[in-house]
């Protein structure tokens, strides 16, 4: 599969600050979850893609244009989302749209149609036509995604594109972004603090830290753990299963605010101890699953190693 | 999901050219200027003064044609330092070919002394109110993101920003002195004055362009160096009001001690920015030598390019933090 994106030796320095150290990565199509401790570097990495900042040095390229040459050609390809609100005051939520559209080379009309095209795929009701600085925080977010999209841009940059919304209308952004990536095809570049909708959405991982990348791979590689395990997950009291399978020897370690266990291994050895023991404790077994790492751990793994290493 | 709301569709139009994005950006501030009742007061009464002049060039046309109005043009014109054409006229027809002779410098000195004073003033208040929002509202809303993460460049957006300032700066300026022009000779009822002054509107031209572009860039200047727009509007009128206190103190001050002398001729004007602009304009319609203004030329050519490279490093500012 070609990249999209790939980054070669980047470097960044605000005066005596390190923004971006020696960072190389190759993106792929589909959703990857940028991640990292404030000041890791992102926001400096999306301004490098996007020319906002020169490079101090090293090379790259989005969608085949190298970039700080080539800048326009990325920009009119790119759908940027920014974390921060962005708007012009005096505008109608229309309005500011259809000028993300026309600043994007639509024409007038179009541009008008297109923006309210996408006003209705982000779920913008009546309140497109009021002022922009009288919009809620869920409706400003909207905004910025409908302006990043106006144009069907194939590479989409959404920095914290759920931050301030309500479990329903993050669940609802998240549903455009799947839809996005999987229906249309878009590649998207998922910037978030927010850890469960990198796990919910990104089919690969960027972890940064103090302006390096520390972990980039698919997040079905980084969730197998490194010492496999299983996860038994019982119906009613699972204490006296869990004593016996101890009593044979297993390490049992119960998994906290859950009806569950693990135990170490991939299950040859304890399977059938463990159906005899639930047998004789007359426990019931709902699912036993291999055990994954969950997105919080890989993060703080990465985030650990990297201030490891410093230390 | 309402019955339009056909979810996320593929877009396959025609892009236009690229090269009209500043327009897009001049058309929107354009819009949102005009939202404000107090621009479109302005703009009203930035025209009235155009009826006053056309009296004054009826009055004038009306002399030269040997009408009743000539005795006071004449008097009026003697006392506007022109006695020296009048001293061997002999008879009326004499007057009346004398007043044609004039037309020429007399239609410039008009356009230029509506050009100096009352449109001066609306320009100063048009550009007070439109210029200081135009870039600080973007700081403080973070617009630049928006902007540039789009193929725009920092060109692209202050030509648009500029344009803004410039369409409305014209609309009380250029318009009407065109519209002035055109008015006068429509009033000398002869089609062959336009032979005779067919310089005037590229001169009016010439010196909007000395006006407006300077203007607009040191606006927009302050503009760029604040996130509260009023701090801007604050520091432009006061370049012109402070100006013209010190031109006023430093005019007092020479002639009580008459300090340098011929040396340092119109040393005042140089502190005032109304003057340095109405010196440069006066050249522009033929009024003063080069020779004379040429220190004024370099002022405002020093101070636009100053604000114009001092613009362009605060646009990528926000950006770079």
């Amino acid at each position: 599969m070609n990249n999209l994106i790939e980054l070669h030796n980047i470097y960044k320095d605000y005066g005596h600050f390190r923004a971006l150290d020696d960072v190389s990565m190759a993106i792929k199509p589909g959703v990857t979850g940028l991640l990292g401790p404030n000041g890791a570097g992102k926001s400096t990495l999306i301004k490098v893609l996007l020319g906002l900042v020169k490079l101090t040095s090293g090379t790259g390229t989005v969608m085949g244009h190298q970039i700080g040459t080539d800048v326009k050609a990325i920009r009119s390809k790119v759908g940027y989302m920014p974390e921060d609100d962005c708007y012009l005051h005096g505008l109608s939520g229309v309005e500011s749209v259809q000028l993300a559209a026309r600043l994007s080379c639509m024409d007038r009309t179009e541009g008008l149609r297109r923006a309210h095209e996408i006003l209705d795929f982000c779920g913008a009701g009546q309140e497109r036509y009021r002022d922009v600085h009288t919009f809620s925080t869920g409706m400003r977010q909207k905004l910025r995604f409908a302006q990043a999209i106006v144009h069907d841009p194939p590479l989409l940059i959404l920095d914290e594109p759920t931050s301030g919304l309500d479990p329903d209308e993050r669940e609802a952004m998240l549903s455009r972004v799947r839809i996005l990536a999987h229906r249309h095809e878009k590649a998207i570049i998922l910037c978030t603090h927010i850890l469960p909708d990198i796990q919910k959405v990104s089919d690969d991982v960027i972890i940064m830290a103090q302006g390096r990348v520390k972990v980039a791979a698919s997040l079905d590689e980084l969730s197998v753990p490194r010492n496999p395990a299983q996860f038994v997950h019982y119906v009613g009291d699972g204490e006296p299963l869990m004593r016996a399978m101890r009593n044979r020897g297993f390490v049992v370690t119960p998994i906290e605010g859950k009806p569950a266990f693990s135990i170490p291994g991939e299950g040859e050895n304890w399977l059938p101890q463990l159906w005899e023991a639930a047998r004789q404790e007359n426990a019931s077994i709902r699912s036993i699953l291999p055990a994954r790492n969950s997105i919080d751990e890989i993060f703080l793994e990465a985030i650990r190693e990297g201030s490891h290493a410093n230390s | 999901m309402p019955i339009h709301d056909l979810g996320y569709r593929k877009w396959h139009g025609h892009l236009v050219s690229g090269a009209t994005r500043w327009q897009v950006i001049a058309e929107t501030g354009i819009r949102r200027v005009w939202q404000s009742a107090w621009i479109r007061r302005i703009v009203f009464f930035a025209w009235l003064p155009l009826l006053l002049f056309a009296g004054v060039f009826l009055i004038f046309e009306w002399g030269a044609r040997g009408g009743p109005t000539q005795q006071v043009v004449v008097s009026a014109l003697m006392e506007w330092g022109f006695a020296e054409e009048f001293q061997n006229v002999r008879s009326a027809e004499d007057v009346t070919k004398v007043l044609v002779s004039l037309r020429h410098e007399c239609w410039l000195r008009l356009i230029q002394i509506y050009f100096r004073y009352p449109q001066g003033i609306a320009l100063v208040l048009v550009v007070g109110l439109i210029s200081p929002r135009l870039i600080s509202d973007d700081v403080s809303s973070r617009a630049f993101l928006f902007y540039f993460s789009r193929p725009l460049n920092r060109f692209e957006y202050l030509m648009g920003k500029l344009s803004t300032v410039w369409v409305y700066l014209a609309a009380i300026t250029t318009i009407p002195a065109l519209f002035m022009y055109l008015m006068a000779v429509a009033l000398s009822a002869s089609p062959e004055v336009v032979l005779d002054t067919w310089d005037i509107p590229l001169r009016i031209l010439l010196a909007s362009v000395v006006v407006i572009g300077p203007a607009g860039v040191i606006s927009l200047c302050f503009s760029s160096l604040t996130r509260d727009s009023r701090y801007a509007g604050f520091a432009w009128f006061a370049l012109w009001t402070m100006g013209v206190v010190t031109w006023v103190f430093v005019s007092i001050w020479r002639a009580n001690r008459d300090y340098w002398g011929d040396a340092a001729h119109r040393f005042e004007e140089y502190f005032s920015i109304h003057h340095v602009f109405g010196a440069v304009q006066r050249w522009v319609f033929g009024l003063e030598p080069f020779a004379d203004v040429k220190w004024f030329i370099a002022i405002l050519s020093v101070a636009t390019t100053a604000a114009l490279i001092i613009l362009f490093r605060r646009i990528s500012a926000p950006m770079k933090a």
